[in-house]
C-alpha cells in the first residue's frame, strides 16, 4: 500500500461521494442550487427532530432509572450495538455498490493503482457516510451519560476517538463478506441473481445471530434476568454478546478506573486498525477478482427461426412502462435489495421465533389480548408500511439517471408515464399479500375474509403513500448519482417520502384506534379508512398530473 | 419539414451563448449534415429540436407542429439517435425494442416486419435476445438506431451516428439513409466525419461558437470559400 496514492484516492472519493466540488462551485457562482441544497438539509433535520427528541428522552430516562445501580453504562453498550449493526446491515449494500458498481471503476482500474489503494479510497468514502448514519444513534447516549456522570476531559477525548473508530470494524466485516461474495459469484450470466441471494444470506446470518445471542434461556427467564441485574457487569456483558467490541467501548467510557478505560480504548482502536489492515491485505488478493472479468459478453448464438415472433410482446404504453420499471428494479441487485428486501426479510424474521424459541413469551396469549378489529387495522397498517419501506417509487425518477432522456423523448404523455410507474408500485405491493397469509398461518388468527379485507384496504392505503413518494421524487429528482446505491440511499426523496408517509400512517392509525375506543362500528372505520385513502390518493394524483408535464419538459440532464 | 427559426440558448445567465439566432429549414427527401467543431452548439441545437432543452428564444417545428406547443405530435414524427449509446442495460435488446415500439404504438405485425428487416441489416438478429449490458459500444449504437426506426419516422435526427459502428453497419446506415430519403423522409445528422457529409448530404450547415456560419450545398459552400476545395478545407477555413 502506497499511502500517497491512498490519500489521493480518499480525497477524490470524498469529493465525488459528497459532491464537494459541485457545492463549492455552486457557492462561488451564487447558484441557487447551493441554497436549495441547504434548505433541503434543514427540512430533513427538522422532519426527523421529533423522532430524535423521543430517542433522547428514552436515553435520559433509562439513565435516570438506572441511577445508582452501576448499570448506567448499558446505554452506551446499546448505542454502540445499534450503531454497529446499522453500519453492518446498511454497509453491505453500500459497499457492494461503491466497490463494484461505481461509475469510475472502469477508469480507475486502468490507472497504476494497487487494488488495496482503490478499495481503501472507496472504503473511507463509505466510512465517512456511515458517520452520518451512526451519529444520531451513538452521540446522544454518550453525551447524556457524560453529562449525567460529569465525565472529565478523558471521557470526552475517549468518546471522540471511539466515535471515529466505531464504524471501522463492522464495515471491515461487511467489506470482507462482500469481497468474498463478489469474487465467488463473478460467474457471468447468473451473477446478479447470485449476488442478490448472497446479500440476503449475509443479512439472514447477521440477523439470525443477533436474535440467537439475545434470546433468554427457555424456562429460566426470570432467574436469568435476576442474575444479570445483580452483577453490574452482567447486563453489559449480556447486551454486548451481540457485538463484543461494544463491551470494550462501554468499559473505555464507563470503566471503574482510568487504567481500565485506557486499556479498553487501546484494545478497541487496536482491533479496528488490525481489521483495516486485514481488509487491505485481502483487497490486494480478492478485490480485482470480483471486479474484473466475468463480464457477460453477448453470445450472439444463432437464434431459432421464429424466435423473434414468439418472444415479442406488444403492450399498452402504460403497461410497457410498468414492466420496464419492474424488470430494471429486479435485475439490478442493489435496487432489488433496497426495494424488495423488506418483503424478503420480513417472512424470514417471522420464522425466527419459531425456529429459535420465543424466550418464554407466549405469542398466542399476547395476540389473544388484542381486539380482533385492532389486529385487522394493524394488518392494514403493516401493508402500508411495507409499501413505504420498499422505496421503489420514491426513487423511481431518480433511478432513471441519465436515461431519463429516453422518457423525455418517447411520445408518451408524462401523465401516462406516471400511471405506468404507479402501476409498477401496485404490482410490487402484491408481494405483501403472501406475507399477510404467512402471518395469519403463524401467529394471527385472521379469517380469509379478514385477509381479503386487509389486502384490499392495504392497497387503498398504499395508493396515497405511493403517489406521495413519486411526487416527492418528481419534484426534485436526484440524477447525479455515481453508483446505484447512491440513487436510493443518498436520495433525500426516499427519506422525505418515508417520514411523510409514516406521519400519514401514524395519524390514520391513531384515528382508527380512537374511533374503536369510543365504540365506532369497525365496519364504518374500515369504510372511512378506505374512503379517506382513496380521496387523498386521488388528490395526490391530480397534483402529480399537474406537475408531471412541466417537470418532464423542464428537467435538463 | 423541419423549420428552425432564430433559435437561441445561453447558459450561466447569458454568459455562455451556446446557440445564437440559428435558422435552418430542411425539406422532405433531404439529407442534412450539421457540422461544427467540439462545443460549437450542435448537440444543444439537437436537444432543443427534440424537446430535451427549452430554447431561450426562437422556435422549432417539425411536420408543422411546434416542439414547445405540441411536443407529443413532434415526438411521434421523429426518431432520435443520441451521441452516447446509453440505454437500459438490464433489458435485452428485444425488450428494449418492444418497449420503444409500445411507446410509439407500432402494431405487432409492423414491428415484427421492421425488426426482422433492421436486425438483419445491422447484424443484430442473434444478439437481440441478450442483455444489453453484454453489448459492445457499436452494438448498443445499433440497437438504439433500430429502436428509433421501428415507427418509420418522418424525420430522423442523429447525433454522431457513425461513432462506434463497424464498416458494414456504417455502410448499412448510409444505405438506409439514402433509401429513407428516396421515400421522402428527412435525415438530420451531426457528424465529425466530413467525408460522409461530403458524399451523402444534400446540404450542410456549419456551426461555430453557436452561430451558423455556412449553409448550403457543397457547391454553394465552395463558392463561399476563398478557393474551391474539399469540405474539410472549407470547414477548416471557416472555423479557424
Amino acid at each position: 500500500m502506497r499511502w500517497k496514492f491512498f490519500w489521493y484516492l480518499v480525497k477524490i472519493n470524498l469529493k465525488i461521494t459528497f459532491g464537494l466540488s459541485a457545492w463549492i462551485y455552486f457557492f462561488r457562482k451564487k447558484d441557487r442550487r447551493f441554497w436549495s441544497g441547504l434548505g433541503i438539509l434543514s427540512i430533513v433535520l427538522i422532519s426527523i427532530a421529533p423522532i430524535f427528541y423521543l430517542y433522547l428522552r428514552l436515553v435520559q430516562e433509562t439513565i435516570q432509572s438506572l441511577a445508582g445501580t452501576g448499570l448506567e453504562g448499558v446505554v452506551i453498550t446499546s448505542g454502540a450495538i445499534l450503531a454497529s449493526i446499522l453500519v453492518l446491515v446498511l454497509g453491505i449494500a453500500y459497499v457492494i455498490s461503491a466497490f463494484y458498481f461505481a461509475n469510475d471503476l472502469d477508469f480507475l482500474v486502468t490507472l497504476p493503482f494497487k487494488p488495496a489503494e482503490i478499495m481503501g479510497g472507496k472504503y473511507v468514502g463509505v466510512l465517512v457516510s456511515e458517520y452520518l448514519t451512526i451519529a444520531p444513534f451513538f452521540i446522544p447516549p454518550v453525551v447524556i451519560y457524560g453529562l449525567n456522570v460529569s465525565g472529565g476531559l478523558f471521557y470526552w477525548v475517549f468518546s471522540l476517538l471511539i466515535f471515529l473508530f466505531l464504524p471501522v470494524i463492522p464495515l471491515v466485516f461487511a467489506s470482507l463478506g462482500v469481497m468474498v461474495l463478489m469474487s465467488l459469484t463473478n460467474l457471468g450470466r447468473r451473477k446478479d441473481l447470485l449476488r442478490f441471494l448472497g446479500m440476503i444470506l449475509i443479512l439472514v446470518i447477521v440477523l439470525g445471530a443477533n436474535f440467537y445471542l439475545t434470546r433468554l434461556p427457555e424456562g429460566q427467564e426470570m432467574e436469568f434476568i435476576m442474575g444479570i441485574m445483580e452483577d453490574p457487569d452482567g447486563l453489559i456483558a449480556f447486551t454486548g454478546r451481540v457485538y463484543p467490541p461494544s463491551i470494550w467501548i462501554t468499559r473505555a467510557l464507563a470503566g471503574q478506573t482510568l487504567g481500565m478505560r485506557f486499556v479498553n480504548l487501546l484494545l478497541f482502536s487496536g482491533v479496528s486498525i488490525l481489521g483495516f489492515a486485514v481488509l487491505m491485505i485481502g483487497a490486494d488478493r480478492l478485490f480485482f477478482r470480483g471486479l474484473i472479468g466475468g463480464q457477460e459478453v453477448s453470445a450472439g448464438k444463432k437464434a431459432r427461426p421464429g424466435l423473434l415472433d414468439k418472444k415479442m410482446r406488444a403492450r399498452h404504453p402504460i403497461v410497457s412502462i410498468a414492466i420496464r420499471e419492474i424488470k430494471i428494479l429486479i435485475r439490478v441487485p442493489i435496487y432489488l435489495f433496497n426495494s424488495i428486501f423488506i418483503l424478503v426479510i420480513a417472512p424470514i424474521a417471522l420464522f425466527f421465533p419459531l425456529l429459535m424459541g420465543t424466550g418464554g413469551v407466549n405469542i398466542d396469549e399476547y395476540i389473544g389480548l388484542v381486539e380482533p378489529e385492532l389486529l385487522v387495522l394493524g394488518g392494514i397498517g403493516f401493508f402500508g408500511l411495507m409499501a413505504l419501506f420498499g422505496p421503489a417509487l420514491s426513487s423511481s425518477i431518480s433511478r432513471e439517471g441519465k436515461l431519463f432522456r429516453i422518457s423525455q423523448v418517447i411520445p408518451v404523455h408524462p401523465n401516462k408515464q406516471i400511471l405506468g410507474k404507479m402501476l409498477s408500485g401496485f404490482l410490487i405491493s402484491i408481494l405483501v399479500i403472501p406475507l399477510i397469509f404467512l402471518a395469519a398461518i403463524l401467529y394471527i388468527p385472521w379469517s380469509l375474509g379478514e385477509i381479503i379485507l386487509i389486502s384490499f384496504l392495504g392497497f387503498l392505503l398504499s395508493f396515497p403513500l405511493m403517489g406521495f413518494s413519486l411526487l416527492v421524487d418528481l419534484i426534485r429528482p436526484y440524477f447525479t448519482w455515481q453508483n446505484p446505491q447512491q440513487a436510493i440511499k443518498q436520495n433525500m426523496n426516499v427519506l422525505f417520502s418515508m417520514v411523510g408517509g409514516f406521519l400519514f400512517l401514524a395519524a390514520l392509525g391513531w384515528g382508527g384506534f380512537k374511533m374503536l375506543e369510543i365504540g365506532f362500528n369497525p365496519g364504518w372505520i374500515y369504510f372511512l379508512l378506505g374512503l379517506f385513502s382513496l380521496i387523498i390518493g386521488i388528490f395526490i394524483m391530480i397534483v402529480l398530473f399537474r406537475v408531471a408535464p412541466d417537470r418532464y419538459q423542464k428537467i435538463s440532464l | 419539414m423541419i423549420s428552425i427559426k432564430e433559435l437561441s440558448k445561453s447558459y450561466n445567465r447569458g454568459e455562455i451563448k451556446a446557440v445564437q439566432n440559428l435558422s435552418i429549414e430542411v425539406k422532405p427527401g433531404e439529407i442534412f449534415g450539421f457540422l461544427g467543431p467540439n462545443g460549437a452548439g450542435k448537440t444543444t441545437t439537437i436537444k432543443m429540436m427534440i424537446g430535451l432543452l427549452k430554447p431561450d428564444q426562437g422556435s422549432v417545428s417539425i411536420g408543422g407542429f411546434d416542439i414547445q406547443n405540441d411536443p407529443l405530435e413532434v415526438k411521434k414524427r421523429i426518431g432520435f439517435v443520441p451521441d452516447q449509446p446509453e440505454v437500459y442495460e438490464k433489458l435485452t435488446g428485444l425488450e428494449y425494442l418492444d418497449f420503444m415500439a409500445d411507446t410509439y404504438g407500432v402494431s405487432r405485425e409492423k414491428r415484427l416486419e421492421r425488426m426482422e428487416e433492421l436486425l438483419e441489416k445491422f447484424q443484430m438478429e442473434n444478439a437481440v435476445f441478450d442483455l444489453i449490458q453484454s453489448y459492445s459500444h457499436g452494438m448498443r449504437q445499433k440497437i438504439i438506431l433500430i429502436g428509433s426506426l421501428l415507427h418509420d419516422p418522418e424525420v430522423i435526427i442523429m447525433d454522431e451516428p457513425m461513432t462506434g459502428l463497424d464498416p458494414k453497419s456504417s455502410h448499412a446506415l448510409k444505405e438506409m439513409m439514402k433509401r429513407k430519403c428516396q421515400e421522402g423522409k428527412i435525415m438530420f445528422f451531426s457528424t465529425h466525419v466530413l467525408e460522409v457529409a461530403e458524399k451523402f448530404c444534400h446540404r450542410v450547415g456549419i456551426i461555430n461558437k453557436g452561430k451558423l456560419i455556412a449553409l448550403g450545398t457543397l457547391e454553394e459552400l465552395q463558392n463561399q470559400a476563398q478557393k474551391k476545395s474539399s469540405l474539410e478545407n472549407i470547414f477548416l477555413e471557416l472555423t479557424e
